[in-house]
Parts: structure tokens; sequence; C-alpha cells
């Protein structure tokens, strides 16, 4: 008797849903190929097409590494065996046919599951997680069973305790092989360097990129959240390179300091070591893993970001980067034409750098240039007198490498700075939630003998750094020309927040929670919750014992009868499991004694302790005779005569 | 007890030849104190099943032709005037016998029926504000031609559910014929026969078979049968709960019959077809019922 896997709903459902979960993070051609492969089992079983042969699926199973090689260059590393697994289990389905094969496919799916852990933790996934994990561990139980849903609660209710003593006693292991991805991008792609282009492609998603809590911080306006990703440091005119920064010297005496005020920041994952942090911070640490600190103030993880990341930042108002540039901030390309010119007239005529970074000011606020994400591509040797001089069209990105360029051509060390502006606020649970949208990119001047921040920006289009880059990429592409100037205008949607805004945010917070306590529970936090114990709070041991004392309690009034299956029926399930062993299926209808019987036709060997099963049977289940105890140790005859 | 049944059975079943199960599923019926509802072609033994088991038994039996112009009272007896007393005496009509065959039921005109038919439900006839009851046991073996044949009254549904079970006595096999038509004329074995049980024996089985008991595996597998007949998709008319108790009592006669005191799923199964088939088929005829049932039977998973 072959089986169906559609037939089999639970596993079906279940299994295509960790497929799902899992494909949605691999390749496309690959997650569509398992797909075209599940459609085609779904035929066979339905419509009786033809079943693969073993030489095509071998076939498909080469073309599927052929593939992953092709997408990833590589078969290491996380993706590419996520993907090769993805595209196997897909080919396992069209197997399907016994038992065994159902096994199989459930252990398939429990590491489906598993795997779409490591990609995400949010709370919406844990759903879905869920409901699978539940109907594979469903399909596992014998259809013939009474109140399956029942016995799988109870499976559930027993692994809680188990699942919460896990989570505080398992030690926290952190493996620099483990988490590897083969690619160069991760789910932010935010890249080392700064071709114009780049940043406006990345504002057209809206992906959350990390949220941050900034819980003692003053700042209370997204207008001065300037999160610094990372350095530029060489000029090619329009577009930037980043360049050698330098591990910054570990200065002893810098200890905490009475003004030393924290901020979090719970980053998504990314295959970078970028951390985004506030500027005026001073040392990041991390949750998991070390960090270190550059010069200018950048700050990396040790190994790339794959998994959801909590980092703090130590944050001191005064702080100020003093570190005096060297040649290399001031080297430019050569310059030409009308910007050439402009540079000589300028420095000519404005002798201090004070004066020089003043007209510098002038020019992009007095000349008309237009705040746009479309400004059409610049290039050649001329891109930079042709976005200054001619068509002055741009974003950021162009704002800010051309004003660097020029402020190093006047003499002014200066550098590009890439990370994200502002963010938005969630009141629910306070924390700022900065996306994809707001990425943004701004220069630093070395003036006064230390760095400053400049924001071309803000003098073309404002409103972009007022109200934030989600509303303002949310205006019309001809309102955003003609309030890009006007910090006065608001648009009306961000006027009153709208309930489905709060729902959002509610969702937003609760996923935040979730994320910051999982992750949270490090190493650290796990070392001082077994010291509290050895400590012997008593407090907190009695309240432990109270609530699984409680816990017990509860268990034991919802499952009352001991087991959910008597004594007769786990001796039946027993004969009936080796029966279909022996390819011996309940037929429809077929009363359990006369199975046991024709099991005994069957295999004549096992006659006598057969019957004495089905008198059994049908003495405790029929007659109501009561036999406690006689039930087991038929089971142990049983279970002996069936051995051999 | 039960070994007088099943000498009453093997007895049976050497005057109506291979029948043993029809003849099996009539005692239960009886056991049950329910009534038996047969619908055959003339010539089948349908008569000869019904002399046996009233000779067997030794209840007194009676057999009433319907036709289209019986009258409730000719059934039931009347209020005969007495010269000499000068007063109206009730004069009991055949349907006051222990084992009555109702012959052709649906040729009588629908009042004609559902004043027998009400006579078997209550076990009691009421004549001119005198109540009378009908004797114990009381069985009735109605036969009916096959459905929809011309010139019949079709029983309604209602009045179907007042018979515990249905039968089909098809046409002998050919070796059964042949063996019918070289032997005796069974109508005179028949005379040859005598009675197994003496008086009260029926009775006392009757209380016996109410003491049978039924497990709740049991039950559920019943309630079980009655929710899959409710479900949307299913063809045949749904079962109501009293059909569900129909099922109960004709299982517990069959275990009773088996010499058990309990029942089994299998017992249930047994019965399932005759004591569902007509309440299934509705107006669709009893035929495609006892289809309809066998499916039900097989679509409902035996618990565990």
């Amino acid at each position: 008797m072959k089986r169906q896997f559609f037939a089999q709903t639970s596993l079906a459902v279940s299994f295509i849903t960790a497929m799902v979960m899992v494909g949605l993070e691999v390749s496309p051609w690959v997650a569509l190929f398992s797909l075209g492969l599940l459609i085609w089992k779904w035929g066979v079983e339905k419509f009786h097409w033809r079943n693969l042969s073993r030489k095509v699926t071998g076939g498909l199973s080469v073309l599927l590494l052929a593939q992953i090689l092709v997408q990833y260059r590589t078969l290491i590393g996380q993706d590419p065996s996520y993907t090769f697994l993805l595209g196997l289990s897909a080919l396992r389905v069209m197997d399907y046919e016994n038992e065994r094969d159902h096994r199989f496919l459930v252990l398939l799916g429990f590491v489906l599951i598993s795997i779409k852990a490591l990609f995400s933790l949010d709370i919406y996934w844990i759903v879905p997680s869920g409901l699978a994990f539940a109907g594979l561990w469903y399909s596992l139980l014998s259809p013939e069973l009474p109140q399956r849903g029942k016995i799988l609660l109870k499976v559930f209710a027993l692994s809680v305790p188990g699942a919460v003593i896990l989570f505080f006693a398992f030690p926290r292991f952190v493996l620099p092989w483990a988490m590897s991805r083969g690619e160069a991008t991760g789910q932010i792609g935010f890249s080392e360097e700064l071709n114009p282009g780049r940043v406006a492609e990345l504002a057209g998603v809206a992906n959350m990129v990390f949220r941050a809590k900034l819980s003692d911080l003053p700042i209370k306006s997204s207008q001065e959240l300037y999160w610094r990703g990372s350095v530029l440091v060489n000029s090619r005119g329009l577009s930037w390179r980043p360049g050698m920064l330098g591990i910054k010297p570990r200065n002893e005496a810098e200890g905490e300091k009475p003004a030393d005020k924290h901020y979090e920041v719970a980053l998504e994952p990314h295959a970078n070591t970028f951390l985004f942090v506030l500027e005026g911070t001073e040392q990041v640490q991390l949750e998991l893993g070390n960090s270190f600190s550059l010069n200018a103030s950048v700050f990396r993880s040790a190994r790339p970001l794959m998994t959801t990341t909590v980092y703090r930042g130590r944050w001191n108002e005064g702080s100020i980067d003093r570190q005096t540039p060297d040649e290399e901030y001031l080297k430019i390309p050569e310059l030409r034409g009308q910007v050439a010119a402009w540079v000589n007239i300028t420095k000519e005529k404005h002798p201090t750098p004070a004066a020089r970074i003043e007209a510098l000011q002038a020019f992009y606020q007095e000349n008309d240039f237009t705040y746009t994400l479309n400004p059409g591509a610049y290039g050649g040797v001329n891109e930079l007198e042709s976005f200054l001089f001619h068509r002055r069209r741009g974003f950021c990105e162009h704002f800010a490498g051309s004003y660097a360029t020029l402020a190093r051509a006047l003499g002014i060390p200066a550098r590009v700075i890439v990370g994200y502006q502002g963010g938005r606020y969630n009141p629910m649970g306070e924390f700022w939630r900065v996306s994809q949208r707001d990425a943004h990119a701004w220069v630093e001047i070395f003036n006064d003998g230390r760095w400053q921040r400049v924001d071309p920006t803000q003098w073309v289009a404002p409103l972009r750094l007022v109200i934030g880059a989600e509303d303002f990429f949310n205006l019309s592409e001809e309102d955003q020309k003609v309030f890009a100037r006007d910090i006065q205008w608001r648009p009306k949607a961000g006027d009153s927040i709208t309930l489905w805004d709060r729902v959002g945010f509610v969702m937003d917070d609760l996923n935040y929670r979730w994320t910051y306590f999982l992750v949270d529970f490090d190493r650290t936090s796990q070392k001082s919750f077994w010291q509290s114990l050895i400590d012997l709070k008593l407090q907190l041991v009695v309240g432990l014992i109270f609530v699984a004392v409680l816990c017990v309690l509860i268990f034991r009034s919802l499952f009352k009868n001991k087991g959910l299956l008597s004594e007769e029926q786990v001796l039946y399930h027993a004969v009936l499991s080796w029966g279909q062993k022996q390819d011996i299926f309940p037929e429809e209808a077929e009363t359990p004694l006369q199975y046991l019987e024709r099991l005994g036709k069957e295999h004549p060997s096992k006659k006598a302790i057969l019957r004495k099963v089905s008198e059994y049977y049908d003495q405790k289940a029929y007659a109501k005779k009561p036999l406690s105890g006689e039930g087991a140790k038929i089971l142990t005859e049983w279970k002996e005569a069936s051995r051999n | 007890m039960n070994t007088k049944f099943h000498d009453l059975i093997s007895e049976a079943s050497k005057v109506v030849l291979d029948k043993n199960v029809e003849i099996r599923l009539a005692m239960t019926c009886l056991l049950a104190g329910g009534h038996l509802l047969i619908e055959d072609l003339p010539g089948v033994g349908k008569t000869t099943l019904v002399q046996v088991l009233g000779k067997l038994t030794g209840l007194k039996t009676r057999r009433i032709q319907f036709t289209i112009d019986l009258l409730p009272a000719d059934a039931i007896g009347g209020q005969v005037f007495h010269p000499q007393e000068q007063k109206f005496v009730f004069h009991p009509g055949p349907l006051f016998s222990q084992m009555v065959m109702a012959d052709e039921l649906n040729r009588a005109s629908p009042r004609t029926q559902s004043a027998l038919l009400q006579a078997m439900e209550e076990g009691e006839v009421s004549v001119d504000g005198t109540t009378w009851p009908l004797p114990k046991p009381f069985y009735v073996i109605a036969t009916q031609n096959p459905h929809q044949q011309t010139g019949t009254f079709p029983l309604p549904e209602s009045q179907l559910d007042r018979f515990l079970m249905s039968l089909e006595l098809h046409h002998a096999s050919k070796e059964t014929e042949v063996r019918l038509l070289q032997g005796e004329d069974p109508r005179v074995r028949l005379q040859k026969i005598s009675s197994l049980f003496t008086d009260g024996e029926i009775e006392a089985a009757l209380a016996s078979v109410q003491s049978v008991t039924v497990s709740p595996v049991v039950a559920g597998y019943i309630a079980e049968i009655l929710e899959r007949s409710r479900r949307a998709g299913f063809e045949g008319a749904p079962l109501s709960t009293r059909a569900g108790m129909a099922l109960v009592r004709a299982a517990k006669a069959w275990a009773f019959l088996e010499g058990r005191d309990y029942v089994r799923p299998d017992d249930v199964q047994q019965v399932l077809v005759p004591v569902l088939g007509h309440r299934l088929g509705g107006n669709h005829g009893i035929k495609r019922g006892r289809e309809w049932a066998h499916a039900l039977q097989k679509a409902t998973p035996v618990p565990v």
C-alpha cells in the first residue's frame, strides 16, 4: 500500500510551510525549482502523471548543485548549503511512498524549521514555525490513536519545562565558523563604498535595519540622530572609496566617566561588520563576540553579523574626535574645467579656512540644487563639473561626495561618513526604528583642531532631515521638489498617528522585546542567573519551587487519567505497529478482534499469544471487566513473542 | 438458554433452506422486541419462514393478507352485537396474536397501514374508547412488494422507522433450488416440527437481552456511525437518535444469541445493514438504503 504525500494533510501542510519559510531566504531559482517539483508530485498523485525516474531525480540534483555553484560560486557556507538542502527536500518529497519516507520527511522538516530560526528570530516566524512543528509531530502519531490532539498537547506541555531549563542552562558557545554565509551581502544591503546610486537603491526599500533604545540620552529629535556606519577617505571626485583607518590605540586612562550615558541597538543580520553608532560614541560593547574601534570613531564587530546582534554604546555628549589628519585627507583627483576655476577663485578670495567653509556653504545654498532620488547617472571624468555646475540634481551622496572633494581642494581635511540619519520613534516601546530608507551620507571636516559634522543635504533639502526619510520619500516627486527647502511644511499624514500606525508600533515593540530577550540572554546573563541561584537568593529559589509545584498541579488536573490510553489500547497498538511492519494493515471497518484473528492466521507462530491479546482486549474494552495489571503482563509476553 | 435458540435456527434452516443469516436476523429482531419488514418478490419463502418461526417458538401465529380494501377493523377486530345478551362484545381480530404476519403491507390503504403500525408501536389497540392490550411478546413480520410496484402505497419514512429491521430474502441459489425441487414439500415438513420452547421462555429471553451491557467504546462507535450519516456529502437520509437506539437493541440481541452478555463492535456490524437499510433509504427504497448502510459501515472506523 503506497502512501500519498498530499493525502497526509498535516505532514504536507507543515512540510511545505517549512520549505516556504526557508525558500524565502535562499535562491529564488531553487525555490521555484522546489515548487515545481511539489506541483509535479501533486500531479503524480492526483492525475497519475508519470513519476520521475531515479535517473531524472539524480540529474536534477546535479543540476541543483550546478545552479548553486553558478549563483554563489562556492558550495561552502550557509546560503549554498541551505539552498541545497531545500532543493534536496523537494526531491525527497518526490520519493515519498512509505512509513520510512514519512519519518525522514518529518526529520527534514524539523531541520528546515531550525534553519529558519538561524536566519530570523522575528516573532512573526514563531507562529508558522510553531504550527509547522506541531503539524509534523501530529503526522507522526498513528491515525488509529484516539485523541491525537490531546496527545500532542501533552507532548508539548511536557516539553515546555525542558525547553525552559535548556534555555537557562544550556551553555552559550560562540563558534567563529558557525555563522559564515557565502554571500557578500546580507539582509541589509549596506556596502562599504559610496557610489551614488547605492543609497537611492536602499531608499527604495523600507526594510528595518536596527532598532535603538536611547534610554538615557538627551536626544529627542530625529534631526540630531546621525548613525555613523563607515568612513570613506579616498576621493574619486563625486564618488568615494574606503581607506585604511587603523585600529584605535587603547586608551587605558579612559574609564567610565560619570557623565557617560548608554544606548542599546538591536541590529538585524547583515553580512558586514559595521556597527552603527551615534556621533559621540566612545565605546561599543557587543553582547556576543568582540568588537574593536578604529580611528575616526568607527566601530566594527570581529565577525560578520549574521544573526540579530545586540550592542551597547557608551555615549558622551562632549566626546570629540581630535585626531589630527594626515595628508591622506587632502588627496583629491585632478580637478577640471569650471570646478578647478571655481576652486582657484575661491582660494584667492578667501584666505582663511573659516571663510572658505562659509563660501562652500554659500555655494550649495545659493545655487539652485535639486534634491531627488532620480538624478540620472553621472559618469566620466567631468562628472563633478556636470553635477556642480550643470545638472545640479542629486541626493545626499552627491552632495556629501562633492562637498568633501571641494573642501579638500580648498585645503580643508574632509571625509565622507555613510550611515543612517533619523529614524522613526515608536512611542509604545520608546525606541527608534531605523530602516533602509534612512540611509544617508554626510561629511566631516577638520576645523579648529577637531572633526565637525557638515551635512550639505541640510541646505538643499532640510525637509528630508526634519520629517525623516520615511515621510519624505512618501511624498510625490513634485512635492519633494516644492517643499524640500520649506521646513515649515509638514505632510498631513505625519500629524496624527493612525490606528494602523499604532498597531504597527505595538507589533514592532513586541518583536523588539522578543528579539532582545532571546538574543540578550547570553553568557553574561546566564552566568548572573546561575550566580544568583548559587548565592542562595532564598526568595528566588522558593519562588521557583512554588512555580514548579503549581505547574505540576495544573498539569495533573489537565490530564487527570494517568495515561490517555488504557491498558488494552496500549497493548493493541503494540500489536498493530508490529502488524504494520509485517505489511498487514487493518482493513476498512475491521474491528480490532477481526484484525487480531487475521494476524494470527497469517502468522501461526503468534496465534496463541494473539488469542490471549484478543481475549484480554475483548474482556477489557467491551465486557468492562476490571482486569488491571494483567495488560502489562500480556504486553511483556507479546513483546517477547514478537521479537523472534 | 441460547443453545435452544441455536437449535431453533438449525431446525428452521432445515425447512427454509439456505437462509441461515436471515433466520438468525429474524430471531434477533424478535429478541430485541422489534418488528421485521421483509421486502421481496412473492415466492421466495417469506411465508414459510414466518410459519417455521411461529411453530418453533410456539408463539400463536396469524397471518393477515393486506389488500387495498382491507379496513382497520378487519385486522384489529370490532364490536359485534350479541342479540341474546343485548350488547356489543369486542371480537379481537387476527392482530391479537403473538406473531403476526402482515402480508403485502404496502397494498393496504394508508389508513389501515397506520392502524397496524400504531398497534405495533404502542402494544395495544383502542376500540370505541376501550383499550385492549396486545399479547406478549408481540412480533410483527410485515412483507412488502418491491418499491414502486404498481398498486402499492409506499410506507412513509416515519412509519418505516417503526420496524427494527428490514430484510431481503432473494431467490434461492441453483443448488438449493435443486434440493428443494427434489425433496419434500416444505409445507409437509412444516407439519412435522413442534415447538422448542415452553410458555414464558421467549419472554424471559427478551428480558435478559435487556441486561446485555454496552461499553462506552461500542456506544461511541454507534454515535460515530450516526454522526457520519449526518455529514454533508453522505447520500442517505440522516439517522435519528432512535435509529441509534434501534441499533443498540439489535446488537444486544445479536450478542445474546452469541451467548455473550456484552456487545462487541462486531455485533453492531452484523445487524447494521438490516437495522439501518430502510431508515437510510427513505423514499429511494430499501435496496438503495442497504447499499448506503454498507458504505456507511465501511466508512466508519472501528474505535480502538
